[in-house]
């Protein structure tokens, strides 16, 4: 049936139709649909602003760059992947040179939009950590 | 060198781990249970290897805390995947209360007895959401579930008719009352869902 394959139904393909050509324009995708994330979320995006990784090398920097403090199991990961990719803020990706770790393994990689995500985010981040500066819940940098 | 009580170690958490995967959707499963497997097998080896069993009971905790919330989360997400315009949660919605006051009327004014005979029309809806749920599903667990339910909502559902003819059958004209609150606000939900679906449809994509 049409809605299975296409559950985002506030998200509208127009299509622009000429004689030519019958091309699907999307519309719609708004950064701001995605914010805030949730704390998982952000940091499987942030490990892989560094490039493409498997989903046990994005555990273990999240692991290894939070210094443990956020430890994501894998089904909370692989279910957060799922939801990543559905929202196209990040791609599977074939390894198809040999200096990968495991080529049988899914890669993931962030598309220009998940990038764009995860820079609104940072900045949105970034907004309250000033905010509480301002407030000296935190102190200045100096 | 990882000693042979550790190998075990780590083999059979990974055969715990498969037994927990098997309670995530067939879906889930299909597309990331290897994943899954082998991302649990290297962190049981790192765990292991870095602070020996301890190491791996902290990974198993860390599992098992997850465990319940990932697989509700799962399960309601694969759900709204599978139908997103599902009409069967506004439509029982209104059959609910509708169905307390036909059960008062029915049962004589006795909303406690009304409010008890709800757990039957809960049935009725459970089943029908069950089977909208089961569709395209291949899970063995899932398809006793379903059987179960509808093998109880139908010995509900029998009793209920029973009880509906008896009413009937010694009054006429509550029970026909009782029929129309039913069909009125039924009819007139199941309409605007129609037009609501209808509308979705011209805005949808061609596929």
């Amino acid at each position: 049936m049409a809605e299975r394959v296409y559950p985002q139904w506030k998200e509208y393909i127009h299509y622009e139709t000429t004689l030519q050509e019958r091309r699907p324009v999307k519309r719609g995708r708004d950064v701001e649909e995605h914010l805030p994330m949730s704390s998982a979320s952000f940091h499987i995006l942030l490990a892989l602003a560094g490039g493409a990784q498997h989903g046990y090398s994005i555990m273990r920097e999240i692991r290894e760059s939070t210094d443990g403090r956020i430890r994501v199991a894998p089904a909370t990961l692989y279910r957060l992947i799922g939801g990543l990719l559905r929202s196209e803020l990040i791609e599977e990706f074939e390894p198809g040179d040999p200096s990968y770790e495991d080529e049988r393994r899914k890669y993931y990689r962030l598309t220009t939009f998940g990038r764009r995500v995860l820079t609104e985010e940072t900045k949105r981040l970034v907004a309250t950590v000033e905010l509480a500066r301002e407030r000296r819940i935190i102190p200045r940098l100096s | 060198m990882i000693s042979r009580k550790h190998r075990g170690a780590r083999a059979l958490s990974v055969v715990a781990h498969d037994v927990l995967i098997r309670a995530y959707p067939a879906s889930f499963r299909a597309e990331y249970a290897n994943e899954m497997r082998w991302a649990f097998s290297h962190l049981c080896a790192d765990a292991i290897a870095s602070r020996g069993l301890a190491g791996l009971l902290e990974v198993w905790i860390d599992t098992l805390v997850d465990f319940p919330a990932s697989v509700i989360a799962t399960h309601r997400e694969r759900w709204q995947e599978r139908a997103p315009l599902s009409w069967a949660t506004p439509l029982m919605l209104t059959v609910l209360p509708v169905a307390v006051v036909a059960r008062t009327m029915v049962d004589g004014a006795d909303v406690a007895a009304s409010f008890l005979h709800l757990s039957s029309v809960a049935a009725y809806c459970g089943a029908i959401r069950l089977w909208l749920a089961m569709r395209g599903a291949t899970s063995a667990g899932q398809r006793i579930v379903f059987v179960i339910s509808c093998a109880a909502a139908s010995a509900t559902f029998l009793r209920d008719t029973r009880m509906c003819m008896d009413a009937l059958r010694q009054s006429p004209a509550s029970i026909a009352i009782g029929f129309a609150t039913i069909a009125v606000p039924v009819a007139a939900a199941l309409a605007s869902l129609r037009a609501a679906h209808a509308y979705l449809e011209v805005r949808k994509p061609i596929t």
